[in-house]
């Protein structure tokens, strides 16, 4: 809603998406209640833009990634694709979307099918989208691979020859096979080691500088995100609580949770980790099946003030591009779009 | 958009890796060779090769008519020309036993195929599609399990009329919502799989879904499910034919052999009763016997998904781990000790010291070696980091300490782990246990899985404590109640009483820290403890431990792969790789100064470290797995300072130059350490 | 709990009319003109094949005989044996204790001797009380029960003369007398109970002394007796429940043979006796009646299974 640009509408937009898991309980089964994974969310994606998705668990950020990719339906609202509400859309016309959007998972392990060898998993989008015959594809499936870095002698390997970094790297090189417009990553380096985890970043970002393919990258961790992002979207109990680029939200944090999550986040140096100021957030994340009334963050907010118990924050857009929920900058201290680290300091005025 | 991706031209990102290993057997293969390794499955191979042939040829390959009566030759005990002996008709026993074969043959054949057949694509439709159909059709499984298999069996074979073809019928019918259920819970399974995520999101059509990418994954549980239904199938239809339902006398089956035996020899000459039932039993043993070793090998198989796979990598020793658990040893308690030297205690003794530590792992391919001489000392009141990536061999360092391992296939090679001057491996099974969980504590990685989920939490308090001290109840109860108000979780008379699966992660987390903090031990290994919360519990945690230990004046040995945690609660940290400690020293000097390009390596690939927008600092290449570690430095392969010497010369860990002249020691291992000069975290 | 007991009896509703159903349509089975059939075949007289027609309502559709009799079955009436016009229902009244009772004795050799073979086994995997207990169970599901009787027979009652090779007496007449008889039975079918259990056992204990809970008992210090008894039987047990309630359901069905090789006057030779003369509402009450003891089984296997394991319980 903020970022739509004079190209036309954005690649990606999502409008009050909502899902709602029902919970079932008693005899006969009858719903009593629903996790609400996620709740009523507009994110934009631009076109040839990198916008990470930041939260902890039962933040929602994962079920988002996949409403987008309609892996799952939505209970409410819209994902609209270059300005098309795809949420309707079904059989031929959505596989035919689906070369659009590519995913990366997790879990490198279990994201390849341990049966097939990598030129048959690589073969398989191929398959779906393109006309080749069966050397071209292999010929594609090689030059995909090199293109993440590996030797074609792979496709004939199984998974389990493979390492984890090197199975991503091959998942990223599935995912390219149909030039998605979109990537999708879902927490892609988590379940890396430190070494390769920075192989594949570093893959992400040279892949956007020259294939100008969009990614929503989805992670825990702040610090990874911001190394690739033009913009940084942080989650909390399957809401936004604040959206803006990347910059502006790494290094002034419009809203208490991202303050926190980034003073939460070591630094690998003794002398400056052991200096910073650190915000321990009290108690744990309450469960997405009943989040708490008003904002969802105030039962951990340090700022807490009594009409955040209350009301839904509305979002305030700060003249730096970012979108915060958050009722420190409208009521109360009124911050008006400086960053928290202002409200320690006492300088209101700084922007 | 062009339809083909922008992608020609395009040089590679990074340097195209080459293939680090040399292409291993095919997975059929080596599925065949594990087959072939025990014996018995080999006998029972031959066995069923032997029935195949009295299958096939029938009466060609028997030494006499098997109907042919001579009732001047009946009740013959074995001779040369009747080797089984003759019935009670003179007929020759081991040729109706060939002809009977033909019978079980083809029952079992039959009747496993057919089933397995029909029940294949009722359960991946139930499994797949889901819904309404999926009820319906698990209903009326549901129904059909419920008779007993024999009672239905004879009720349906006596109905449709006595014969083999009728008994055949039954037998199936019997079987197929077995294996209908096993294919649909295999799908199920199966279709959470990322994988099947993956071919959705891609595009491909369902019906491709379900034949390339369940079937051959949902393939093998049916295969071992049939193979270890054949033998239901030969015991069922003897049975009936003992029962007179299946094949009709004159001719020869199994069952009717038996039942005519009983009917006319069993007070006169019970030995007759021998050899039917011998062979139907031998045969359901070849046949269940090469079931289970089809399982075993092909949940041993890498080439079926397992769960293994799931478990992240710095659960360290993906592999070898996976490998001992297929294995299907339990954790005995105490790891074995092989060693032959025993290294002298250091002088003065701290509170811990590792001497020289070797761990060595027996594997399907032999003795691997995963922790190669490694010595480190933990002092009264001290943190000490343990860090490294997945295989640095951190983890099975400090479950040695512990001796946790399981024996097999762990094994401690060489070397000493001195708690308080007592060196850990002398120990006796019963000496060992009580200093475990009692002087010498251990926190895990998992919270959600390391609490018993049968047991309250105020149980499994109570028992740390009891297992040590001899206290009565209302006692333990009051310690277990101090010690959750001490690791800060709220309303902890209330929590005595739940179960672990009413606990969040990062409550349980604390849990396990109460419990390892119950008899107040002098020193605790914690274990990758946060690594799998959130990173804001983590930070509730490390400041939990932080205040504890210097409350308790604890020491502390902490297993991380993450450099930020040891800057934030360590003192020291000893850097791992490839089962060797590379560098160690006080956290400070480490971080701020390292010698070693491993540690400048990592901490520059951190992505806390380094600039937004800037590519992160990459260590080239993957991490050895423990079988292939490179000669001379173990790190020469990946390192951007190498020269030849690096290659050949094994290195040893030496005092590096500023840990001679400075205050605290400083280790390095590296040829070039004093030459270097890198950097720091920033 | 009480939803997870009410539920499950729920659930037994439908699956009663299933099962209920497809013991009735065993009618169907029948080859040609079920009231010839069941009359006597061709040599029936015309009399005696109107009189099956009308007793077993074969004029009707198929849903109102079953209907009918369904209504029957649940106020206990099975209708009359085709041949010794006697009311099924009491027949089995008679019989069904007896097979019951041997089930049981089969039952408790199963545990007897199963629950510790599958513990000492999964204690030392791989060690000399493994191996041996593996090949013996898996010898102990391989053999056929009845060959096992026979050989018993002919070893302990033919050779040895210790036990009568055949025949009954009631538990209330005499228990000493009726545990003689009984034995060679139970020890036939307990065999293989006991096989498949400690096989269960086994299988199930190994994977829950591999887990991480059983690993943080080690590092507390706990014995093997502890861990063992207190850490990984209850676990371990909640799967194995399951399987024990299926397989005593199966077990109650393997005394057809054995009940016939020692002539035990139980359900296994009136059963048979059915089959052979084509007396299908004694075949259809019989199978009613051990579909449902199985059902019975399940049933409490599902609610004890509910009572070991608190994720159920506690809710």
């Amino acid at each position: 809603m903020t970022a739509i640009t004079s190209a036309g509408p954005a690649l990606l937009e999502t409008r009050q998406v909502r899902k709602l898991f029902p919970i079932e309980r008693g005899l006969r089964r009858r719903v009593h209640g629903h996790v609400r994974a996620v709740d009523g969310v507009d994110l934009v994606v631009p076109r040839a833009t990198t916008v990470g998705l930041v939260g902890e668990s039962g933040s929602g950020k994962s079920t988002l990634g996949r409403l987008v990719l309609r892996l799952i339906e939505p209970t409410s609202g819209q994902v609209c694709f270059e300005g098309n509400d795809i949420t309707t859309l079904h059989g031929r016309e959505l596989r035919e979307l689906r070369r659009n959007f590519q995913i990366v998972f997790q879990d490198p392990y279990s994201s390849f099918d341990a049966t097939a060898t990598m030129l048959d998993s690589l073969r398989e989008p191929m398959r779906a989208h393109l006309e080749l015959d069966a050397a071209q594809q292999t010929a594609r499936a090689a030059e995909l691979l090199e293109i993440v870095g590996m030797s074609p002698e792979y496709l004939t390997r199984y998974p389990y020859e493979l390492s984890g970094g090197q199975l991503q790297r091959a998942g990223v090189a599935r995912a390219l096979t149909v030039d998605p417009k979109l990537l999708i990553l879902d927490e892609p380096v988590s379940s890396l080691d430190v070494s390769t985890q920075a192989q594949v970043i570093n893959l992400f970002a040279q892949l956007q500088d020259r294939l100008h393919v969009a990614m929503l990258f989805i992670a825990h961790d702040l610090s990874i995100v911001r190394h690739v992002s033009e913009r940084i979207a942080v989650m909390y109990l399957g809401r936004i609580v604040e959206d803006g680029p990347a910059a502006a939200v790494y290094d002034q944090p419009k809203h208490p949770y991202t303050e926190a999550l980034l003073s939460a986040i070591p630094v690998p140096n003794p002398v400056r980790q052991r200096e910073r100021r650190r915000i321990i957030l009290e108690g744990d994340i309450p469960s997405p099946a009943n989040p708490p009334a008003g904002c969802r963050f105030h039962t951990r907010c340090p700022y807490v003030l009594d009409v955040c118990r209350a009301e839904d924050p509305p979002p305030f857009l700060t003249p730096d591009g970012t979108t915060v929920f958050c009722h420190l900058h409208t009521s109360g201290p009124q911050l008006e779009g400086a960053s928290i680290g202002d409200l320690r300091t006492g300088d209101r005025s700084a922007q | 958009m062009s339809l083909r991706p922008d992608t020609t031209g395009l040089a590679p990102v990074a340097a195209v890796e080459t293939v680090a290993t040399a292409r291993s057997t095919s997975p059929r293969l080596r599925l065949v060779r594990r087959l072939l390794r025990k014996r018995g499955t080999v006998l029972a191979i031959a066995f069923l090769m032997l029935v195949a042939i009295a299958a096939i040829f029938g009466t060609a390959v028997a030494p006499h008519d098997p109907n042919a009566q001579d009732i001047l030759n009946s009740n013959d005990v074995p001779s040369w020309s009747h080797p089984f002996g003759t019935d009670d008709l003179g007929r020759d026993i081991l040729s109706r036993l060939i002809v009977g074969a033909r019978i079980s043959v083809r029952i079992s054949l039959q009747t496993v195929l057919l089933a397995g057949l029909i029940a294949l694509p009722i359960g991946l439709v139930s499994g797949y599609i889901g819904g309404r159909l999926d009820n319906l059709l698990m209903r009326i499984v549901d129904a059909m399990l419920a008779f007993p298999p024999l009672v239905l069996a004879i009720a349906v074979a006596g109905l449709l009329g006595k014969g083999v073809g009728n008994v055949a019928l039954a037998i199936t019918i019997v079987m197929v919502p077995g294996f209908a259920r096993l294919v649909r819970a295999s799908t199920l399974a199966v279709k959470e799989e990322t994988f099947v995520e993956a071919s959705r999101s891609i595009g491909t059509r369902t019906r491709r879904i379900l034949s390339h990418r369940i079937l051959p994954n949902v393939r093998s549980p049916l295969i071992v499910g049939m193979s270890l239904a054949f033998g239901a199938a030969i015991l069922a239809e003897a049975g009936l034919s003992f029962l007179g339902l299946s094949q009709q006398p004159p001719n020869a089956s199994w069952g009717n052999m038996l039942r005519r035996a009983y009917d006319h020899s069993l007070y006169t000459h019970p030995w007759q009763l021998w050899f039917p039932g011998a062979v139907i039993a031998l045969m359901v043993l070849a046949y269940n016997t090469l079931g289970d070793a089809l399982r075993d090998a092909l949940s041993a198989s890498q080439w079926v998904p397992t769960r293994d796979h799931h478990r992240k990598p710095w659960q360290a020793w993906n592999v070898l781990q996976a490998w001992q658990q297929r294995q299907r040893k339990t954790r005995r308690g105490l790891t074995a000790v092989t060693r032959i030297e025993v290294p002298a205690a250091p002088d003065p003794a701290p509170l811990l010291a590792v001497e020289h530590l070797s761990l060595e792992f027996d594997t399907e391919q032999g003795r691997v070696r995963v922790v190669d001489d490694v010595s480190f000392s933990v002092a009264s009141g001290e943190v000490l980091g343990l860090v490294g990536e997945s295989g640095s061999g951190k983890t099975v360092t400090s479950l040695a300490i512990m001796r946790l391992l399981g024996s097999p296939p762990a094994r401690i090679a060489e070397g000493a782990v001195y708690f308080e001057g007592r060196d850990l491996f002398a120990l006796s099974f019963d000496e060992m246990r009580a200093i475990r969980g009692a002087e010498l504590s251990m926190v895990f990685q998992d919270p959600m899985t390391s609490l018993n989920p049968a047991y309250t939490i105020g149980d499994q308090l109570r028992e740390a404590l009891r297992l040590h001290e001899h206290v009565d109840r209302a006692t333990a109860r009051a310690r277990a109640r101090e010690m959750l108000d001490l690791v800060q979780i709220p309303a902890p008379e209330q929590r005595l009483h739940e179960y672990p699966h009413q606990l969040s992660g990062g409550m349980r987390q604390r849990v396990m820290l109460a419990i390892a903090l119950m008899c107040r031990p002098k020193l605790l290994i914690a274990d990758e403890p946060t690594t799998a919360l959130d990173v804001t519990i983590q930070a509730q945690m490390l400041d939990l431990l932080r205040s504890l230990q210097r409350e308790l004046d604890l020491s502390v040995i902490f297993v991380t792969h993450d450099l930020g945690v040891v800057a934030d609660i360590c003192d020291r940290v000893a850097v791992m790789y490839s089962g060797q400690i590379v560098e160690q020293g006080t956290v400070g000097e480490v971080f701020t100064r390292p010698q070693q390009p491993y540690t400048e390596g990592l901490l520059a690939a951190m992505p806390q470290t380094g600039r937004a927008g800037d590519a992160l600092y990459v260590i080239p290449g993957q991490v050895p797995h423990p079988r292939a570690w490179p000669g001379g430095c173990r790190f020469h392969p990946r390192c951007a300072y190498v020269i030849d010497a690096c290659r050949s010369e094994r290195v040893s860990l030496t005092a590096g130059p500023n840990g001679a002249a400075g205050p605290t020691p400083h280790d390095v291992r590296c040829l070039r350490s004093g030459e270097l000069d890198l950097r720091g975290s920033q | 709990m009480g939803t997870l007991i009410a539920r499950r009896l729920l659930a037994l509703v439908p699956l009663l009319v299933l099962v209920s159903f497809f013991v009735f349509i065993l009618i169907a089975l029948v080859p040609g003109d079920a009231s010839v059939t069941l009359a006597g075949g061709e040599n029936a007289t015309p009399e005696r094949i109107a009189e099956v027609r009308e007793e077993l309502h074969l004029d009707e559709s198929i849903f109102q005989q079953y209907g009918r009799w369904l209504g029957g079955a649940v106020q206990g009436d099975l209708g009359d044996s085709l041949f010794a016009r006697t009311a099924v229902t009491s027949d089995i009244a008679e019989r069904l204790p007896i097979t019951l009772g041997l089930a049981g004795a089969a039952l408790f050799v199963g545990l007897l001797v199963g629950v510790p073979l599958g513990v000492l086994s999964a204690m030392r995997p791989a060690g000399a009380i493994d191996k041996l207990s593996r090949f013996g169970t898996t010898l102990g599901i391989s053999i056929p029960g009845y060959w096992l009787a026979i050989i018993l027979v002919v070893l302990f009652a033919v050779d040895l003369r210790l036990l009568p090779p055949s025949g009954y007496v009631p538990f209330f007449e005499n228990p000493l007398r009726w545990l003689e008889h009984i034995a060679l039975p139970a020890i036939a079918l307990g065999t293989w109970s006991a096989a498949s259990l400690s096989r269960q056992l086994r299988a199930a204990l190994i994977d829950v002394l591999d887990t991480n809970y059983v690993r943080s008992a080690w590092a507390k210090g706990g014995s093997t007796r502890l861990i063992v008894v207190k850490h990984a039987l209850k676990n371990a047990a909640i799967p194995v429940v399951t399987i024990l309630a299926l397989q005593t359901g199966y077990l109650i069905g393997s005394t057809v043979i054995v009940e016939e090789i020692f002539t035990i006057p139980g359900m296994g030779p009136y059963f048979l006796r059915a089959v052979v003369s084509f007396d299908v509402p004694v075949i259809q009450g019989v199978v009613l009646i051990f579909v449902l003891a199985a059902l019975i089984l399940s049933t409490l296997a599902d609610i004890t299974y509910g009572f070991l394991n608190p994720k159920v319980r506690v809710s």
